[in-house]
Formats: structure tokens, C-alpha cells, sequence
């Protein structure tokens, strides 16, 4: 696995200023500096997905500051297993699906993918920044057949279960394992070039 | 298709249960179906942390300008975490106050997720330094919460886990909500674990249920301190003692691979 992905601010050209390696052990020697390089390259990512997940700006807020607090505090990542950037969504994705499991846990699959529909409302300011990954993983998630992106978008962003997905679908358990496979292997395709 | 115990262990089928696993969407069935083809197939974990790098990208799909507070507040975490050094000036208080506003008195019970930012806080601050803060600081937070609700709920319990191997000087410190699904756990002195390995904080039930709460790994430092979530619906009856023990992250049914390194057992 990459052990020695760019870090570098979103929205700019890809040039490396750090290796994953070099900022854990500044993470893991309590270098503030870190958490500075650390926020400026990830800080939207991760609180992009958590308000995608959560739909409240507050609490997403709140969970990608525990998350920053979790690194500071006992940093667990393994730069020989994952690149950072997957570990942070790792942890900002299953973190954001707890609360909300939390929150929701009275309520059926079916009203927990309400919010789903569509990404949280953006500002226009917040709707104009964009960059070129961005701009490619969107386009690769539009070039998927609805109900595959669909189906990944429930699980990935709702945390619904295959057999959740099927149901709210109305379509077989089997088909929407193979909407799984198909969207990530087109995924993969189509995102090549962003694999390091 | 995939449905069907009588499937050939072929590509397509493997890559449904890939893709359903890391996206943590599988039946209880099929993950452990998987991960035994895991223990059976290591290089299925390769494709596993191939498959990460895409989930990661997907985040992108969602990259939204964070509010320009939050960076502050997050550069400011390391001068947050800093504490007075409580055994060299005693005549300070040893730790901050706990975060009683965050306790709604007029519930019935209490609820965790109203407490648990500020609890993870003062534990986050308080094991990095001594982990006899730790505990006070939770005993202080329970009188504090007992105080504003006349008593604990009966859903919650708090445990102290001991090393039960000679030598080994580790505690652990376990608070459990059953009605939210949570449990915060504080460890230290409990050494790191090589990769494929991973402790297991296991709780039991009055009806001798065995529930698996979570499983973590420890720092360099030997700590670890985190909230983790239970299933829902995982148990039903009151949690007697809890106990961690050291196991691969495979499921192996090789029994000597498991070692109870901690309970709350006297």
C-alpha cells in the first residue's frame, strides 16, 4: 500500500509537501504544526462528509473536531495499510454513520435515508469551490446508472445494509450486491489515475 | 445469484462480498463468511485496503468549505490539551472541571450523547498524563451526574478492568450505555498490538450473553481512549463484568490465538 501520498491543499495542483509517514510522526511527536497541515489539506473533506452524512453543520462541527482530538490525542493510523487520506474518511464516515445510528436508532431504514436525496444544501460560495479531484469523482459517480449510484450512495452516505437497500428499492438482495460490485469496479476505473 | 450456499467461490461472487464488507453493508451471515475466506486468503486483504482507497475518493463526491471557526478551534487543540502537571503543583486543581452543563436534570436518565463530547475531552486530556486522573476524573464526572439526577440510571454501568497477567501494570476504565448503544472505554499501560492483531472489550450479561463491544489497539504509550458503539439490540440484560482480550482481527478458531489480558472480574 502507499506509503507516501501527497499532501497538499485541495483545489491546488498535486505537489508533494509531506509524506503520510512524516506527518504521523509529527502528529505522534505533538507538533501543532501537523495538525495545521492536516486540517489545511482535509479539513473540507472530512467536514463535507460528515455534514453529508449528518445534514447538520453543527454536528458535523463537532465530530471533525473529536475526530482532529482523537488524532492529537492517540493517533491509530498505519501508514503501511491505507494512504491517510482513506483512513481519515475511515474514520469521519464510520464516526458520522454511529451518530447517526445514534440518533436514529428508533427510526426505520426508510426514514433514515430520507435525507439522502441529495448532498447537504451548499451556499452559491460553497457550490463554486470545487477542484479537479472533485470534479472527477462527481463525474464518475454521474456516469454510474442511477440505481447503482443510488444503492452505493445509501450505504456509503445512509449506512443502510444491503438487505435495507433492497427493500427500499424494491429490488432483489442479489441485485443490489452486484450494484456494489459494478459501481466499484467502474469506480475504480474511471478514478484510476487518482489511485496513488 | 449470490444468495445460495452453493456458489463457487468465483471472482464476481468475491467481489460482492468485498465491496458489501468494506462498506460495512454485509448480513451478520455473509461478514462472517468473508472473513473467514479472509483468514483463509490474506490477499483478500490487500484488495480490501485497494477498495479503501476508493471509498476514500468517494468523500470528494461531498467536499464541502468548512466554517472558518473550525480550523481555529482545531489549532487550538494542542494548547487545549495541555494540563498543569498535577503531581509537581498539587496546589492546582488537578484536572478541569467536569463538563456538568452538559447534563440535562430534567431527563429520567442519562444521556450519553450529550455527555460523551466532554467526557472524550476531559479522558483524551487526562489519560495522556496519569491514568489515576483518569479515574478520578470519571468518579468526579459520575458524582457530578449522580448529583444532578438524584442517581445513575440502571442502564448505565461503569467497570474497572485489571491486567490479569502477571507483571503487567494495566487498567482500564469502562462506561457502558446500554439504551444508546455506547461504551466509553480508557486503557493504559496495555502495550500496542502488531498489525492482525486487535484487543477485544467483551461484556457479560446476566443471562450469560457474551456481547463483543468493540475492538481497538493501543498507542506507542500503551493507551487508548475512545467511545464505541454496540449493535443495537445486542443485549437485553444487565452487564455483569466485561473483559479484553488480545485476538487476531481474523476470527481463527485456533483457541490459543485468544488470551484474556484484562477483566473487571475481582
Amino acid at each position: 500500500m502507499n506509503t507516501s501520498s501527497p499532501v497538499a491543499n485541495l483545489g491546488t495542483p498535486v505537489v508533494k509537501l509531506i509524506s503520510d509517514r512524516e506527518l504521523l510522526d509529527r502528529l505522534q511527536s505533538k507538533q501543532p504544526d501537523a495538525l495545521r497541515q492536516l486540517y489545511d489539506s482535509y479539513g473540507d473533506l472530512m467536514f463535507g462528509l460528515a455534514l453529508r452524512i449528518l445534514g447538520d453543520r453543527q454536528e458535523a462541527e463537532d465530530l471533525v473536531q473529536d475526530v482532529f482530538l482523537t488524532l492529537w490525542t492517540h493517533c491509530t493510523y498505519d501508514p503501511t495499510r491505507a494512504s491517510l487520506k482513506s483512513f481519515l474518511m475511515l474514520l469521519v464516515r464510520s464516526r458520522s454513520l454511529d451518530r447517526l445510528r445514534s440518533r436514529n436508532s428508533r427510526l426505520a431504514a426508510d426514514e433514515r435515508s430520507h435525507h439522502l436525496a441529495s448532498p447537504a444544501s451548499q451556499t452559491p460560495l460553497e457550490a463554486a469551490v470545487s477542484d479537479d479531484v472533485s470534479n472527477q469523482v462527481q463525474q464518475a459517480l454521474a456516469d454510474l446508472p442511477p440505481t447503482q449510484r443510488q444503492a452505493l450512495e445509501l450505504a456509503y452516505f445512509g449506512g443502510l445494509t444491503q438487505q435495507e437497500i433492497a427493500q427500499k428499492l424494491g429490488v432483489p438482495l442479489g441485485t443490489v450486491k452486484s450494484y456494489f460490485r459494478l459501481s466499484f469496479s467502474k469506480l475504480r476505473q474511471a478514478l484510476s489515475s487518482l489511485i496513488l | 445469484m449470490s444468495d445460495t450456499p452453493s456458489h463457487n467461490l468465483n471472482d464476481e461472487y468475491l467481489e460482492e462480498l468485498l465491496t458489501g464488507y468494506i462498506l460495512n453493508a454485509l448480513s451478520c451471515a455473509d461478514k462472517v463468511k468473508f472473513e473467514s475466506y479472509m483468514e483463509a486468503d490474506p490477499t483478500l486483504i490487500k484488495r480490501l485496503e485497494e477498495l479503501q482507497e476508493v471509498m476514500g475518493l468517494i468523500a470528494h463526491s461531498s467536499q464541502t468549505p468548512a466554517p472558518p471557526q473550525l480550523r481555529e478551534k482545531v489549532l487550538n487543540i494542542p494548547q487545549r490539551s495541555a494540563l498543569p502537571m498535577p503531581i509537581a503543583t498539587p496546589q492546582y486543581p488537578i484536572v478541569p472541571a467536569p463538563p456538568v452543563s452538559v447534563v440535562q436534570p430534567k431527563r429520567s436518565r442519562l444521556s450519553w450523547q450529550k455527555v460523551a463530547a466532554g467526557m472524550a475531552a476531559a479522558l483524551a486530556v487526562v489519560v495522556g498524563t496519569n491514568f489515576f486522573l483518569l479515574d478520578q476524573q470519571l468518579t468526579k464526572i459520575e458524582a457530578e451526574l449522580t448529583a444532578a439526577e438524584g442517581n445513575l440510571s440502571e442502564e448505565d454501568y461503569t467497570f474497572d478492568l485489571k491486567s490479569s497477567q502477571m507483571g503487567s501494570n494495566a487498567v482500564a476504565k469502562v462506561y457502558v450505555d446500554i439504551d444508546e448503544n455506547m461504551v466509553m472505554i480508557g486503557v493504559q499501560n496495555l502495550p500496542p498490538l502488531p498489525p492482525g492483531e486487535a484487543y477485544h472489550l467483551w461484556g457479560f450479561t446476566a443471562d450469560q450473553q457474551k456481547i463483543l463491544c468493540g475492538r481497538f489497539n493501543t498507542d506507542r504509550a500503551g493507551q487508548f481512549v475512545d467511545r464505541l458503539s454496540v449493535p443495537p439490540g445486542s443485549y437485553d440484560s444487565p452487564v455483569k463484568f466485561m473483559r479484553i482480550s488480545r485476538e487476531p482481527i481474523v476470527p481463527s478458531s485456533d483457541p490459543t490465538k485468544r488470551v484474556l489480558v484484562m477483566t473487571s472480574e475481582s
